[in-house]
């Protein structure tokens, strides 16, 4: 079943195209990393997914319910949907007044939920997050880290089926992403799905089954993390390095061949030849003295999509 | 609509700016009882003259300083929500944008409200505690006075959101609500007046209420100022008084009321026979008739002054309706 589906969407700020035909579906259970470098367009299609802000065309469906088309929000269903997602916005700061209880609270009230049961869940949510400790102290007065605890908290406070967040670990210390990381797989293991944008892959390549990659308000790729990896290698190539006891020659193959000195080779080649490599160099009587692979990063992957 | 209410009035009551403006009105008012006192003893003062007090100086400082704190909130009101990212917290929650800016304003007008109670309240306190003689009538007429600025100051605030919605930068918005604060309350006045002044010979009153009603609609402190402004009444009388000549008693004493003195003609006649001397004569006599009654005789500037701040308060929801909220 689908919880998300954007089809066509169309946002223009005044000549600037911020999305352009945007087309991106988000199935139950998936763990979708929405990656793209800064300004590609990640946060206006999640604004837009939640009635945030008013796209010109395209339709957007949440939980399989037609929310948006062409410049029309469906406010009761976009409503209906609203109270089963959980958001948790970027750059954002919650009332600074106000202590992370009483933000649960008050946010927890707008899903209807008893003031008891939000109470208790607002607990739950607050010793998950290591937040319990200073329940009681002003936000205003946080750390960037904790503050980004308690948003994730708030967008947590109604056990939410969908989970959109928007570059949820910019800023954060490494154990802060790994906290972080627990927690999309814990909500994966719950059953739940979550929709989170990055412009670093790092944070998604771990915790995500699926990545859509948007440049330039377009979707690039959509896929599984392992095969994005491996049609780019396929693309890209393998980078080999080879070093052997005599200078030795290479026939009959259609690889790209660096002598950097009489026995040493750079190879690169569209899959892992190391094989071949060996063979050859045995059949020719020489020795390895070394053979390394370069895997390219998906930090390369994503750079070189992105251009 | 309800939870867009809850949350702004459960933030207004812990924010500090409502409490920080409940402060400044509290300490606006220690001058106005030092003037009253100075002025007189308040002991023996009137309603009327109280009451004038408390209008010039309510609508003359107070309602400036007041007045550009609800504007200020006002214009800092959705911008800053968006630039803090409040605003998408919120929304982001099963509530509709029309619930939510239709609860927030209830929310700010109603916390208005309930600092003007306060207000009336601490007149009140204050007006006992030098001495003024309580009566029925001044609670009332504080109240009413306290309530008319309420509309003024809503319709500050409301403006305030419209800017609000129209201008991204919160500071940019800070700095506008300042200098149209000043255009609208104090140059465009200034210019009307002269305007009235040079367009009429006598009454300049009625004049400047002509040219303010048609020029000045979008200044509420003037309009405030000519709602409150006829709070007494000339009542005029004619009487016809019979006196005996030889001991001035007061035989007979016909008093009629009459719309005015202008067209009596018998100014001062005094005719003697019979031992009795009659004298016939026209008066007229200031009365204080109240805010209510100020507020009936230029029902168009009342009007003018409830009917703006819908105007305000129905286009930022259009506004708000359409807007990206980023």
């Amino acid at each position: 079943m689908e919880l998300i589906e954007i089809k066509n969407l169309v946002k223009m700020y005044g000549n600037f195209k911020a999305l352009d035909d945007l087309t991106l579906t988000v199935k139950k259970g998936q763990v979708y990393g929405f990656l793209g470098p800064n300004g590609a367009g990640k946060s206006t299609t999640i604004l837009s997914t939640l009635g945030l802000i008013r796209p010109q065309k395209g339709v957007v469906s949440l939980f399989g319910e037609e929310v948006f088309r062409d410049g029309k929000f469906n406010e009761g269903q976009l409503v209906k949907a609203k109270a089963r997602i959980g958001y948790m916005p970027e750059h954002a700061t919650l009332w600074d007044f106000l202590t992370p209880l009483q933000t649960l609270d008050i946010l927890g009230e707008s899903f209807g939920i008893p003031k008891d049961e939000r109470l208790k869940r607002a607990r739950e949510l607050l010793e998950m997050l290591n937040l319990w400790e200073v329940r009681d102290k002003k936000i205003g007065k946080f750390s960037k880290g904790m503050r980004q605890r308690v948003l994730l908290a708030q967008a947590l406070i109604n056990d939410p089926e969908l989970l959109i967040l928007d570059e949820p670990m910019t800023g954060l210390d490494p154990k802060g992403i790994a906290e972080f990381k627990d927690v999309i797989r814990e909500q994966k293991k719950a059953g739940k799905t979550v929709f989170f944008s990055s412009h670093i892959l790092a944070h998604v390549e771990e915790v995500c089954d699926t990545v859509g990659v948007i440049v330039r308000g377009k979707l690039r790729v959509e896929d599984s993390i392992d095969t994005i990896k491996r049609e780019f290698l396929k693309r890209a190539g393998y980078l080999i390095l080879l070093e052997t006891d005599r200078p030795v020659e290479f026939k009959d193959v259609d690889w790209e061949i660096e002598r950097v000195s009489p026995t040493k080779y750079k190879i690169k080649a569209p899959e892992d030849v190391r094989a071949q490599i060996n063979e050859m160099v045995w059949t020719q009587g020489a020795k390895i003295l070394q053979l390394m692979v370069r895997v390219p990063s998906l930090e390369e992957i994503f750079l070189k999509l992105v251009e | 609509m309800l939870w867009g209410l809850i949350l702004e009035l459960k933030q207004s009551v812990r924010s500090k700016k409502v409490i920080g403006t409940l402060g400044i009105m509290l300490l606006l008012y220690v001058p106005l009882f030092y003037i009253l006192k100075r002025y007189g003893d308040p002991s023996s003062m009137d309603v009327q003259t109280i009451v004038a007090h408390m209008v010039d100086f309510l609508s003359g400082m107070s309602m400036f300083f007041i007045a550009i704190l609800a504007l200020i909130i006002g214009a800092t009101a959705i911008n800053s929500e968006i630039e803090k990212g409040t605003l998408r917290v919120a929304l982001s929650k099963p509530i509709s944008r029309l619930g939510y800016i239709g609860g927030k304003m209830l929310a700010q007008a109603a916390v208005i409200f309930l600092a003007l109670l306060f207000s009336t309240a601490v007149a009140i306190a204050g007006l006992a505690l030098i001495g003024a003689p309580l009566s029925g009538t001044l609670v009332r007429e504080v109240f009413l006075l306290n309530m008319v600025l309420f509309l003024g100051l809503v319709q500050l605030l409301f403006l305030g959101y419209l800017l609000s919605t129209v201008i991204k930068s919160s500071t940019t918005a800070l700095g506008l609500a300042l200098v149209l604060f000043f255009v609208i309350s104090l140059i465009a006045p200034a210019i009307v007046t002269v305007i009235a002044m040079e367009n009429t010979s006598e009454y300049l009153d009625d004049a400047y209420q002509e040219y303010a009603t048609k020029y000045l609609f979008f200044d509420p402190t003037t309009q405030v100022n000519l709602v409150l402004k006829d709070r007494t009444e000339m009542r005029c009388y004619e009487y016809v008084e019979v006196r005996d000549s030889q001991t001035g008693d007061v035989i007979q004493r016909n008093t009629t009321e009459t719309p005015s003195c202008n067209d009596y003609k018998h100014t001062g006649g005094v005719h003697e026979s019979n031992g009795a001397v009659t004298s016939m004569g026209c008066y007229c006599n200031e009365t204080y008739a109240g805010i209510a009654h100020s507020v009936g005789k230029n029902k168009t500037n009342f009007a003018i002054l409830i009917g703006m701040t819908f105007v305000y308060g129905l286009l930022t929801i259009w506004r708000f309706l359409r807007m990206d909220l980023r």
